[in-house]
């Protein structure tokens, strides 16, 4: 059973005025990483937004482990089982790295052993170490702030991790750097990991290629979503 | 316990942005606390002056007549030894023509002649007041008269003189005054038992001196030596209870000591009625001040908050984003608030302890340069114009409350936000 579904989902802007989302359904498991492609303003950020929990004015159904995420309260959801990357990241600003991270493991109520402890380890996981986790994230570069917003979106430990162009603003080194990082949370940790991307390259790390055109999610060579589970590498 | 470390944390970042917010919030609070502080003590004073025009009771027939039964001075002192009662006033004042004495202000004097035909009369050149003890005038009960020698006359054949008209003309304890009545040309000598201070007002009329009106020249005699005199041209029989409630107790308390059922203890509404009214008219000013800045203290706090809070719309997006229910997040920023809040508030106690007693006294100036009388002028003197601990809750409870509504009102119009909405304007 996939770990994530969408069945007939749409979504529109402006109380029906721009249909981004028509009717889409796909499957989303674990162990795997998705990447969704479109054109700008395809609506590949709203359906990460779906994902996320963070719209929740759709059509259709979204299910989380069977169960239709509007029944789950959304802030559970956000704090426990959906990580977020977002392209600019959006990290606290005026927060160390280790603070940022801190505030979810704290949120995720995985506070048990040490909050701190747990943030300096997941910053270890993604590269970072003590000497920049204690840094301003403004003094980090776009690449190392983006490690902290994945350290961040592994905080709750989630199943699923939606990330929204997480190497649009970074240059090919850290895009790869970036890459083996979901790549080794997929494989070795068996979580799902969609993203959402424009990029050419990012795809060629993707289990799953889909691709978002007219509101319509299908895969990349032509083949219907739900149907896609050949892994590519 | 985390929210409010990084409530703190939070504080401790944004240097700037939060001196700015202490220094409004200082401000409002100050405000508040001396605007507090005018409205207690307008109440207090305002308290005083209702508790002693109620309290200020007499002995009248209960016919709705208004006339007051003739006591004796035996009676009055039995009804006037009562725990009931913080002071009373019992005395009769009459006009003399005093012979022999070098009277203060005496060359204002002039001999009236009442015509031809006529046995000639001197006008009256001092004044004799007729007490029942000690404590029974106010000049006496309210320190403004002391008996610095000898005592209070034991019997009808002595008086009591100022200390300036006993050194004007040389005079001591035992030595004599002779006076004459007004009224029947009687001619009395009284032997000097007592010499008080006098610091009343000298000057009975303002800008006009005359023996007869300058109170240095006051003969001081016991109850007795007037009694039966009826035509005094000043009297009082009154008593001033503690406590303006306790007037029925006190009436008991006079019927069981034999006070005729046909007699009431009451106070003079007309009196009370014309205190109040112009008491009142200060109390409503202030009122109106505080409700004024309690209004602008509000303003500048939600102010704040909006301003404060837009800057940080960002940081809410995430916070949303991430996870934190919209209650941790307006606990964490109401947090952020209250601590500076607390800070304000310390500080304006601090700052208050300087500026309470000023600010109290000058109302009690205010006040007491009115005309009032001693027990009053004396009660509202005694207000306590330091800062109290329950004025400290009270600021503390206001601010929490003006933070609370102010901020909370700010926040949740931020929090029900989408937080893609509001990381999406920031991006």
């Amino acid at each position: 059973m996939a770990l994530l579904s969408m069945n007939n989902v749409s979504f529109s802007y402006g109380g029906g005025a721009k249909d981004v989302l028509r009717g889409v359904s796909a499957g989303f498991e674990g162990g795997k990483i998705y990447t969704i492609s479109g054109e700008s303003g395809s609506g590949k950020t709203t359906l990460l937004s779906l994902l996320a929990g963070l719209a929740t004015s759709y059509s259709g159904e979204i299910r989380y482990r069977g169960i239709d995420i509007k029944g789950i309260d959304s802030n559970r959801y956000r704090s426990h089982e959906v990580g977020v990357i977002f392209q600019s990241y959006n990290l606290l600003l005026a927060d160390t790295a280790a603070e940022n991270v801190e505030l979810s493991v704290q949120l995720s109520g995985r506070a048990g052993r040490g909050a701190k402890a747990i943030a300096y380890e997941l910053l270890g996981k993604v590269g970072l170490d003590r000497e920049k986790a204690d840094r301003k994230v403004l003094k980090l570069s776009g690449g190392e702030q983006q490690r902290v917003a994945i350290a961040r979106s592994l905080a709750l430990d989630p199943n699923l991790i939606v990330a929204d162009e997480p190497t649009g603003n970074l240059d090919e080194k850290n895009e790869t750097g970036i890459m083996e990082i979901f790549q080794k949370l997929a494989r070795e940790e068996g979580k799902c990991v969609v993203i959402v991307t424009h990029s050419k390259t990012v795809p060629e790390y993707a289990d799953i290629k889909l691709q978002l055109k007219n509101g319509q999610l299908a895969a990349a060579d032509g083949a219907a979503a739900m149907q896609s589970n050949g892994a590519r590498r | 316990m985390y929210l409010v470390r990084k409530a703190l944390r939070n504080l401790r970042k944004n240097k700037i942005r939060n001196a700015v917010v202490f220094m409004m919030l200082f401000i409002a609070i100050l405000a508040s606390m001396v605007s507090l502080t005018l409205f207690n003590v307008t109440r207090r004073i305002y308290a005083e002056t209702e508790n002693y025009y109620a309290g200020e009771v007499t002995i009248a027939y209960g016919d709705g007549s208004g006339t007051a039964p003739e006591l004796s001075a035996d009676q009055w002192r039995l009804y006037a030894d009562s725990a009931y009662l913080r002071s009373y006033a019992f005395y009769k004042c009459m006009p003399v023509v005093a012979v022999g004495l070098e009277l203060i202000d005496g060359e204002y004097y002039t001999e009236e002649s009442p015509g031809s035909g006529q046995k000639a009369m001197s006008a009256p050149n001092a004044r004799v007041y007729a007490l029942l003890d000690e404590q029974s005038h106010d000049d006496f009960s309210y320190g403004e008269r002391t008996i610095i020698r000898g005592s209070f006359p034991d019997s009808a054949a002595e008086c009591m003189l100022s200390s300036e008209l006993a050194q004007r003309n040389g005079l001591t304890l035992g030595d004599t005054v002779t006076f004459i009545l007004g009224r029947d040309q009687s001619e009395n000598t009284l032997t000097i038992s007592g010499i008080y201070a006098d610091s009343t007002v000298e000057l009975r009329q303002a800008n006009h001196r005359s023996p007869a009106l300058n109170a240095r020249n006051d003969i001081i005699v016991p109850y007795e030596f007037l009694e039966g005199f009826d035509d005094a041209m000043d009297a009082a029989a009154s008593f001033l209870l503690k406590n303006a409630e306790e007037l029925n107790d006190f009436q008991e308390e006079l019927y069981a000591k034999g006070l005729p059922k046909s007699c009431v203890v009451q106070y003079d509404t007309t009196r009370y009625n014309g205190a109040i009214a112009e008491i009142s008219g200060m109390s409503k000013i202030v009122t109106l001040f505080f409700s004024i800045i309690a209004l602008m203290g509000t303003s500048v706090v939600f102010l704040i908050n909006l301003f404060a809070l837009r800057e940080r719309q960002y940081e809410i997006g995430v916070l949303r984003a991430v996870g934190m229910p919209k209650t941790k997040v307006v606990f964490l920023l109401v947090s952020e608030m209250m601590v500076l809040a607390s800070a304000g508030i310390a500080l304006a106690v601090i700052a208050g302890i300087f500026l309470n007693p000023p600010v109290v006294a000058y109302m009690m100036r205010l006040e007491i340069n009115r005309e009032l009388p001693s027990a009053l002028k004396s009660a509202v003197n005694g207000i306590n114009s330091a800062l109290s601990p329950i004025a400290v809750l009270e600021l503390i409870a206001s601010t929490g409350l003006l933070v609370l509504l102010s901020g909370s009102a700010t926040i949740a119009s931020i929090v029900r936000f989408d937080p893609t909405q509001i990381l999406a304007e920031r991006n």
